[in-house]
């Protein structure tokens, strides 16, 4: 009825007529029913009675929040991982994930800009919307507080609460030194996390290192095309012996055995394996994405500084990961000073105890809020 | 009418006169074969037989002849329309090769569906010699399995053979049912008929064949298509049993004849409305012959070229097109089968008098031209309903003709012989005044309809 009544389509013509009245109107369509599908949906399902509300992430969910905030007048809050209009973002501009999608999204790569800018555009409405519902506006590093603020995020809701680990749950592993440097990949065999760069860096730097062993932990099998291009690129580069994929893993039998922890990935939030690897004082080379850099390098509030864990390099620049490698599996002092430094920052700054702690105190203030206080203004009701 | 459209382009696109003759014969076969058919046999066969055969005998004959054209249409119009479509999606896929194996599962599913209510009315209704029963039963077979083959008719690409296989088993079919009826009687007119109807069946079967040179494979294929167009044959069901019903109503009337053999009919008005029927074949092919060339290729370009994502303004554009087309159609349509109805009601007298047709006729014959005009009129909206997947509309409209016209029909019965033909003639006004209202709105929101309204696809 919603989507198909005269009166939607009229909607429909209209906002085409508006927007974007020189593109294909059957993509449009298509569009349209699956954007506005999604928004009907969200605002028709049935909402639980909450005090606090928590969304973790924008987009649909994040409608969803801000409904139940317009609904019940009870606050909401988001934590936003990877920022979610940026991830859409990505996921539309890259063909090669458009065309793994069979039957309904196939037609996607023939779309011209128009609707693109259609999908980004509702993505990043919808972020917005929830921003301005959300009474703190949490993320896991400083990063991705520009971006929800290109966004349209208010500062001063705005909090950063990292991920954190137990530090207990790799302590009986027992660092193994192997016969050959190793580096490990962990994560899945898929376009995001840029598998060819490190098969790349793993070419360069046998080089110089000849007996390397380049180590991808992961499912291979949610890109099957990907993968398959990946054991082809390591065969054309003649690192049949270098080179291994392992499948998906327990990381607790591998971890004792790497030297360094590679990321060459293009897109990440807060990846934990440079923690949990750290745990065991093993360093990492990372693109610098997502909060690898503070995680790394420690964030600008660090205080005292506590020293570099690891390699910070571009993205998609494998002689940069290679050098990074290079240089920590052949300085003994700077490989050591990383492994201390990795485990003195998750002591102090990402122990999974104290960051749930934090989340408790959160939801304790705003479950005792007044209904309706307005978003962000909380703090102001309480002192007064 | 699977594939006729393009030997239809063909023929019109010869440019000179014979082409386009030939392209408005196949119009009219395609648009009307199987009615045509079975009134230029029982008009012909009456002609024909005058003077010649035992009165008792011919009358016999006549009326077994027109209860098997009637009901074996009736009842075999869900396979035959659901096999149509099959056929045409097989075409449209570029995968003829069930074909051939269909034609064979379609006939076997008819026999067997049809046969045993053919031999059961007339083995328990009939008052006549068993030689007689079994004729009527063997006729009834022969006709209904000719409608099955006729579906392939404008799919064929060989015409000649098609219209030779017509003419010849015409005239064989008339010769062979006059010939042996001295000695015979009505079992003799009845084989021979068959015989001749036969004769026009199996060369098309033949031809069918020769042009689909596959193995007999995925015969049973078409049988998930009666759930899937279940409307489609529900609607063929209806159209045919709404265009016999006021000739049964009518069956009823003190002015009925009740035959030795225990069958009932109303000649006169049988035959005013066979007569009346034949006033709409040139508008008719006229009008296919337009859908099928013009109004296709606007058609094609509309649903094309969203397929090719057009802007929505180029949308509207070839919409617009679209309805002057039709409506372009309709003008010509209406023109031409003013000019005939006009013709058929002024001089149906000199025309009873060339074909010796009972005077009494003249009244509802009148009407029922007037009523065939607007029948026509309705079969085009329906066409237009079903180019454009409104297939739920068409089979409201089909129930709303049947409903009408037995209402009606029963009506002027009450009414007596000075209201004979109105109900036919109300029905047919009333369902094309429905109709067209509800066209002109489908029409009018074509968009909407190609993308909403009959796109199965967002109809979950």
């Amino acid at each position: 009825m919603l989507l198909n009544s005269p009166a939607a389509w009229d909607l429909l013509v209209r906002m085409y007529e508006r927007c974007q009245p020189d593109s294909s109107f059957l993509e449009y369509f298509w569009g349209w029913r699956a954007l506005v599908g999604g928004l009907y949906s969200t605002l028709l399902c049935p909402l639980p009675k909450a005090r606090v509300y928590h969304t973790i992430c924008t987009g649909y969910v994040g409608l969803f929040a801000a409904r139940a905030r317009v609904e019940t007048g009870r606050p909401v809050l988001l934590t936003e991982h990877g920022i979610y209009t940026n991830e859409r973002r990505i996921e539309i501009a890259m063909a090669d994930w458009l065309e793994e999608r069979p039957a309904a999204e196939l037609s996607i790569e023939r779309r011209g800009p128009d609707i693109r800018d259609l999908w980004v555009s509702t993505f990043l409405a919808d972020s917005k919307v929830c921003y301005e519902a959300s009474s703190r506006i949490i993320t896991l590093y400083e990063g991705n507080q520009m971006l929800q603020e290109a966004d349209g995020a208010a500062r001063d809701r705005m909090t950063v609460i990292p991920n954190g680990i137990d530090c207990a749950h790799f302590a009986g592993v027992k660092r193994e030194k192997q016969p050959r440097p190793t580096m490990a990949l962990i994560g899945r065999v898929v376009p995001i996390k840029d598998v060819k760069c490190y098969i790349r860096a793993a070419a360069i730097l046998r080089e110089t290192i000849p007996e390397l062993h380049a180590l991808v932990m992961g499912p291979t099998d949610e890109d099957k095309t990907y993968f398959a291009e990946c054991a082809e690129m390591v065969r054309y580069l003649g690192l049949e012996n270098t080179v291994e994929f392992t499948g998906r893993v327990n990381l607790k039998d591998w971890l004792g055995r790497l030297d360094v922890v590679v990321l060459t990935s293009i897109s990440e939030a807060q990846p934990l394996v440079i923690l949990e690897a750290g745990s065991l004082g093993i360093p990492t080379v990372s693109t610098d994405v997502g909060a690898c850099r503070e995680m790394i390098h420690g964030s600008t509030t660090e205080d005292p500084p506590l020293g570099p864990a690891g390699v910070i390099t571009p993205l998609s620049n494998p002689s940069a990961t290679a050098a990074g490698v290079a240089r920590l599996l052949t300085d003994p002092d700077f490989y050591e000073a990383c492994g201390r430094a990795v485990r003195a920052r998750l002591e102090k700054y990402y122990n999974k105890r104290d960051l749930d702690q934090a989340y408790g105190e959160i939801y304790r203030f705003y479950a005792a809020v007044d209904d309706n206080v307005p978003p962000g203004t909380e703090n102001l009701q309480r002192a007064a | 009418m699977a594939g006729i459209g393009f030997v239809l382009r063909k023929l019109v696109n010869r440019d000179d006169l014979l082409g386009v003759m030939t392209g408005y014969g196949h119009s009219a076969v395609a648009a009307a074969g199987p009615w045509l058919i079975t009134i230029i046999a029982l008009v012909s066969i009456s002609q024909f037989s005058a003077g010649r055969v035992e009165p008792e005998d011919l009358a016999s004959f006549r009326l077994i002849t027109i209860y098997n054209f009637g009901f074996s249409l009736v009842l075999g119009s869900a396979i035959t329309q659901v096999a149509t479509r099959y056929l045409s999606d097989r075409i449209y896929c570029r995968d003829i090769r069930p074909a051939p194996g269909m034609l064979l599962a379609a006939l076997a599913l008819n026999g067997a569906a049809q046969l045993p209510l053919a031999a059961g009315f007339y083995f328990l209704v009939l008052n006549a010699t068993a030689a007689v029963k079994a004729a009527a039963v063997v006729n009834y077979f022969v006709i209904s399995m000719l409608w099955l083959v006729a579906i392939f008719l404008t799919a064929l690409k060989a015409h000649r053979v098609i219209t030779t296989a017509f003419a010849i088993g015409m005239t064989v079919a008339c010769w062979a049912s006059v010939t042996p009826a001295p000695w015979y009687g009505t079992a003799g007119m009845l084989m021979g008929f068959s015989g001749g109807v036969a004769l026009i069946f199996f060369p098309l079967a033949a031809r069918v064949f020769a042009e689909y040179r596959h193995r007999v494979e995925r015969s049973w294929d078409f049988l998930p298509y009666f759930k899937r167009y279940w409307t489609l044959a529900a609607s063929a069901f209806f159209y045919n049993t709404a265009i016999w019903v006021d000739k049964w109503i009518l069956w009823l009337a003190p002015e009925r004849e009740k035959l030795p053999i225990g069958l009932v009919s109303y000649p006169d008005y049988d035959s005013a409305m066979f007569l009346a029927y034949l006033s709409i074949i040139p508008s008719l092919s006229l009008f296919v012959l337009n859908i099928e060339t013009r109004f296709f290729e606007d058609y094609r370009r509309f649903y094309g070229e969203i397929q090719r994502h057009a802007t929505l303004a180029k949308v509207r554009v070839n919409h617009e097109r679209l309805v002057e087309c039709i409506l372009e159609s309709g003008r010509n349509f209406l023109v031409l089968q003013a000019a005939c109805s006009a013709a058929a009601i002024l001089f149906a007298p000199q025309l009873f008098d060339l074909m010796k047709v009972n005077a009494i006729q003249y009244g509802m014959f009148r009407l029922g031209v007037l009523g065939a005009a607007f029948h026509a009129m309705f079969l085009f909206l329906g066409i237009l309903l079903s180019y454009f997947e409104l297939n739920k509309l068409a089979l409201r409209l089909n129930v709303l003709f049947l409903v009408t016209n037995a209402l009606f029909s029963y009506l002027s019965l009450q009414g007596g012989l000075a209201w004979y033909g109105y109900g036919y003639l109300a029905a047919c006004v009333t369902t094309f005044a429905v109709g067209f209202l509800v066209v002109a709105r489908e029409l009018n929101r074509l968009p909407y309809v190609a993308f909403i309204g009959a796109n199965s696809s967002v109809r979950t």
